[in-house]
């Protein structure tokens, strides 16, 4: 039994933080929750391709370059913040990128 | 960029540079040192959206900080372009916009109020004001390059 729960576990630890919502001919939507997860969003965004949709939750430490043609979508409440004082929260290296309904926020010391 | 809080950057809230363009639709830039600067050719688009009459305005308030290019609620500069500054609320802040050095911007029913400054140009910036909606006239002030 308690090697089922380690194995669980264990699995449960390797999942990756981002799900892989649906797909439809305006491009594929991803979730992701922030919540403790250190470097979520940025793996989701590497993911992601041309005309992606990610969904965000939570809140987010994290220093984001977007290169690629997707949408990022806060709902309303999601916020992001940069890992440290000098940088930015976003930087924006493609066209046609959309970023709406989030809290951008300066760093927080911790 | 739509929808966003945009609060308590340390610099510039957003930052815009470098031929890139970017559109901004009903965002709240506030409290930032300064809310917006568009840089080194960099085209904006703020509050309206293309092909339809209603506006999206941004509210670009409080942004008061201090020193060299602090308390700026939108900067235009570098030959870079507001095609469109249209519609948004512009309050609070130092200076709401300034277009100069060769920066050019096309502004239109906005409510610039409560700025020390409303709209200051300088050295070359181009602006171009087609209607009268934008109300505090008295606060606009221009100097030679």
């Amino acid at each position: 039994m308690r090697i089922y729960f380690v194995l669980l576990l264990s699995f449960a630890l390797a999942a990756p933080p981002a799900t892989f919502a649906r797909s439809n001919d305006d491009g594929r939507t991803f979730k992701v929750t922030c919540d403790s997860r250190r470097g979520a969003l940025a793996r989701v965004i590497e993911r992601a391709r041309d005309g992606d949709t990610v969904r965000v939750r939570g809140t987010c430490t994290e220093t984001l370059t977007i290169d690629k043609e997707i949408t990022l979508d806060g709902g309303g409440a999601a916020s992001l913040s940069p890992e440290s004082s000098s940088d930015s929260t976003i930087t924006v290296d493609a066209r046609n990128v959309t970023i709406r309904g989030f809290l951008l926020e300066s760093f927080r010391s911790r | 960029m739509e929808s966003n809080t945009i609060r308590n950057a340390s610099n510039f809230g957003i930052s815009v540079t470098g031929n890139s363009f970017l559109v901004l639709l009903g965002n709240e830039i506030t409290n930032n040192r300064s809310g917006i600067a568009a840089t080194f050719g960099a085209g904006i688009r703020l509050g309206v959206r293309l092909f339809t009459d209603d506006p999206t305005p941004n509210v670009i308030a409080n942004n008061a900080g201090s020193g060299m290019l602090g308390g700026i609620g939108v900067l235009i500069v570098d030959n870079s372009n507001a095609s469109i500054l249209g519609g948004n609320r512009i309050l609070g802040n130092n200076i709401g916009v300034v277009v100069a050095q060769s920066g050019h911007a096309q502004v239109a029913g906005n409510e610039i109020t409560g700025n020390q400054i409303g709209i200051f140009t300088n050295s070359n910036g181009s602006l171009l004001l087609p209607f009268a909606e934008n109300p505090n006239p008295s606060s606009r002030r221009s100097t030679p390059g």
